[in-house]
């Protein structure tokens, strides 16, 4: 039961329903019920795994409570080992034995360790990474051990969150489900909102760039240049839309019922550095990563080199967490090799860009007439001498056009001031979005001989290989709605969306809704599972 | 909380007249194709015994000479195939309601349903604009696809409101003929169609590849078991059920040789109706096919129909009809 099938609507509506109408106290034993439902409708195998892991946790935190810093080791120890160990068998130890089956085979050697043929239970990374950091808040002291099981075995398996996060912290789920949650009109029409944005970002844009993707990349060989380009962006808007659009989907389900969950984006397309990005993306996981890894190990707080170590370390896992894949660890150590690039690099970074906009700046109003005028006299004379093609002229003439209209803008001083800096952000922006790219190819790739074609065979402009499968209204449709993607991320920049509209008249409101969910009719396509169920 | 929902219903009115507004309220062209459908149940209903009902999809409506079946054999032949989007469970819950003991029904679906479940998809919908009766005859399967599909039909009735139908001259419900075959393409040249040919043009490492697209080597357990089901419920109702193969366009032939004989083995296997034909003989070269890889063309369906009757002489039941027409009654 996906968020995007019709079953789980109809779920929803009823838990939802039930939810508000049995008392309070016993609304927390109902979602327990639900949840466990929920999570075994994909397998009810599932459920053993999950139970394993809260016992596990649970005791182990009751246990350690009060007593020496030694028990208090041993207990964390065997919470964190245990759980690893789950995850590890059923997650990579497939990957591991073939890695090294691999390794063996090259040197020459003989290698016999069998396989194992377990089912990958869907969620296990996130519910796994949820219980840790409840175990080592409990033993850092930062919060009490729950006494009642029952709650507890719902922080862990909460059907909003169970299959792909947010991964909460039980400092900030676990005393939301005691308090009493009314009914509120506002609340829970947020929630709704954020649900149809959800399931606009994964039906109408993910699974309409999935058809696409899929093609070029399910054999990437048969294609070379721009197909591979298109499908890599295409890519990258997929992946954002799918996770968040996931997400919304789950912070809004549990919004409606009263409970507010982490974010888990913000708009990361729009960060200005690669280290900034990992701050708007997958927040959950990478604010994870920091508390219970990059911390432990030292932060910032330790010698160059090491900082940088500790970074890929980081990095390099959460790769690993993504999927159990060379693919995966290449994205993540990758991104982590560009954060310690951009560190070691940061001040000639700054001091290039600070010369060039800084000397933009500068530029007086008559060097662009005079740039103007020369642009000019190539595209009206060009053709006559012989000195540049049309195509040349009508870029000359363009080009003039936006010199003229810097010059213009130079003379009104702060406009053009206002002008560069914003120029200087899109321009990291682009840096850092086309970074991401590069690593996205690796995502997405099935092997890294894969990844490798595609990077080598990414410049080419044969554009028949693009409509070869589609037809130019189906591919117009999917840069429209990236377009748009990226027109609501721009607003959100400045506000929330819905708290704008909030001071708008009810018949603008409702034709705004009206016009979303008339939206996801009509450019729903069918349905694809969500990339990070995968995980 | 009243609140709510008072304005949530009201809302939910709107989207829900607006979608339903558009699927089933403007009229809709009635030489549509799959206006077809309506000519199909009455030859179900009036149609004498003894009589032969093949089922299946577009390959059959396209590809078989009913009236040559009727004079090599004797039976009354209806042919109900028509849209593959339907799904094999829509084919074979639709009949149940006109079988009558003493009828043969014989399958001849595409390959592509051997991979599904048998569920159909958003042609589910689509019919129930002509014929909202037909929904009677969904199984819950089809139920779940029918909601699951609504807003395609809705983005396509949108499209088709908007824009003018491309509906072919080829594919008209004026083309099928007394039996339920379509012969608007009868004698027609063959339009270009996107084959591996076509491919190749752009991509000519598609060259080098075994495509065996749309060609299960194995039946669908789910499937299976549907197709089990039914043969059950024929027997307990005193229909022959039967079932063969479909063309298949030549392309990589050993390696469809292969496939198909993987395929014909689980069949035998595992299904439960009496399976006849040689499904490798019905691998034609391109030439025998017209608009698309499913839809044989004139010689096509004159070749596939021989090689049936052929096949169908060897199976003492389908060789020759009774002699006594059995008045039409249930």
């Amino acid at each position: 039961m996906i968020f995007t099938s019709i079953e789980y609507l109809l779920f929803f509506v009823a838990v939802v329903f039930a939810f508000f109408a049995i008392p309070h106290r016993f609304r927390w034993m109902f979602l327990l019920a639900v949840s466990y439902f929920y999570y075994m409708t994909l397998d009810p195998r599932y459920a053993i795994l999950i139970l394993t892991t809260t016992i596990i946790v649970y005791g182990t935190a009751l246990v350690m409570h009060n007593r020496s810093v030694r028990v208090k080791k041993l207990c964390v120890a065997f919470s964190v080992i245990s759980n690893l160990s789950i995850l590890f068998m059923f997650k990579y130890y497939n990957f591991f034995n073939n890695s090294l089956r691999d390794l063996f085979n090259a040197l020459g050697m003989g290698y016999h360790v069998p396989q194992l043929s377990l089912l990958l239970p869907i969620g296990i990374s996130f519910y796994t990474f949820q219980a840790l950091s409840y175990t080592i808040d409990v033993y850092r002291g930062t919060r009490e051990p729950v006494r009642n099981f029952g709650m507890f075995a719902l922080f862990v398996s909460f059907f909003p969150v169970i299959l792909s996060g947010p991964i909460e912290r039980s400092t900030t789920l676990l005393p939301q489900f005691y308090k009493k949650a009314e009914f509120s009109y506002e609340r829970v029409t947020d929630g709704l909102k954020l649900m149809a944005w959800g399931f606009f970002q994964k039906l109408v844009i993910a699974d309409r760039l999935n058809v696409y993707v899929s093609m070029v990349y399910g054999q990437p060989q048969l294609f070379k240049g721009l197909p591979l380009m298109a499908a890599t962006y295409f890519f990258v808007f997929q992946v954002y839309c799918d996770f968040s659009g996931y997400t919304d989907i789950a912070i809004g389900s549990a919004q409606v019922m009263g409970y507010d969950l982490i974010p888990n984006f913000r708009r990361p397309y729009f960060a200005q550095s690669i280290a900034e990005l990992w701050r708007r993306w997958h927040m959950s996981l990478i604010t994870w990563f920091r508390d219970y890894l990059y911390i432990p190990l030292g932060g910032n707080r330790v010698h160059r080199f090491r900082l940088y170590l500790n970074i890929l370390i980081v990095f390099t896992l959460s790769g690993l967490w993504h999927g159990a894949q060379w693919t995966f660890v290449t994205w993540g150590s990758l991104n982590g090799v560009l954060i310690v690039l951009s560190r070691i690099t940061q001040k000639a970074r700054d001091w290039i860009r600070g010369t060039i906009f800084g000397g933009l700046a500068r530029v007086p109003a008559s060097a662009y007439f005079v740039l103007c005028a020369a642009l000019t006299a190539v595209a009206a004379i060009g053709g006559a001498s012989g000195f540049a093609s049309t195509g040349g002229r009508i870029a000359a003439g363009a080009g003039g056009l936006a010199v003229l209209a810097l010059g213009i803008l130079r003379t009104r001083g702060e406009a053009y001031g206002r002008f560069i800096g914003k120029m200087q952000k899109f321009w990291m922006v682009f840096v850092t979005f086309h970074l991401f790219t590069l690593g996205a190819i690796f995502f997405r790739s099935k092997s890294l001989t894969d990844a490798w074609y595609v990077i080598t065979h990414f410049l080419g402009k044969n554009i028949a290989h693009v409509l070869l499968f589609f037809k130019i209204d189906d591919l117009l449709m999917m840069i429209g709605v990236i377009l748009l993607l990226n027109v609501i991320h721009l607003i959100q920049e400045r506000g929330s969306i819905r708290q704008m509209l909030k001071s708008k008249p009810l018949v603008v409101r409702w034709a705004l809704y009206y016009l979303m969910v008339m939206g996801i009719f009509m450019g729903i396509q069918k349905t694809a599972q969500f990339i990070y169920f995968s995980f | 909380m009243k609140e709510f929902f008072i304005k949530a219903s009201i809302f939910s009115f709107l989207i829900g007249f607006t979608i339903f507004g558009v699927i089933y309220l403007p009229p809709i062209d009635p030489d549509r194709y799959i206006m077809a459908l309506v000519d199909k149940h009455r030859l179900l209903e009036t149609t004498p015994q003894p009589r032969i009902i093949f089922a299946g999809d577009s390959g059959l409506a396209f590809g078989l000479d009913s009236r040559m079946i009727k004079r090599a054999t004797g039976y009354n032949i209806i042919n109900m195939g028509l849209h593959g989007g339907l799904g094999l469970i829509y084919s074979m819950d639709e009949l149940k309601p006109y079988l009558r003991k003493g009828d043969i029904v014989i399958f001849a679906p595409d390959y592509t349903h051997y991979m599904g479940t048998g569920i159909g998809d958003n042609t589910l919908v689509e019919v129930t604009i002509l014929f909202p009766w037909i929904i009677r005859y969904y199984s819950k399967e089809n139920y779940m696809s029918f909601i699951s599909n609504i807003p395609l039909t809705f983005q396509r009735r949108l499209r088709g409101l908007l824009f003018k139908s491309k509906e072919l001259s080829t594919h008209r419900r004026s083309k099928f003929n007394e039996f339920g075959d379509n012969e608007g393409h009868i004698g027609m040249p063959q339009p270009e169609f996107k084959g591996k040919e076509y491919i190749q043009r752009y991509l000519p490492q598609v060259a080098n590849l075994n495509i065996t697209r749309f060609l299960p080597d194995r039946v669908n357990v789910e499937l299976v078991k549907h197709l089990n089901a039914y043969a059950a419920y024929c027997a307990a109702q005193g229909v022959s059920v039967y079932i063969t193969f479909s063309p298949l366009m030549e392309n990589d032939r050993p390696n469809q040789e292969r496939m198909l004989r993987s395929l014909e083995k689980d069949m035998w296997a595992h299904i439960r109706m009496k399976v006849f034909g040689d499904a490798v003989g019905y691998i034609y070269p391109k030439k025998y096919f017209f608009d698309n890889e499913f839809h044989l063309n004139g010689t096509g369906r004159e070749i596939r129909t021989r090689m049936l009757i052929e096949t169908m002489k060897q199976v003492p039941e389908l060789a020759f009809a009774p002699k006594q027409q059995v008045p039409l009654s249930r």
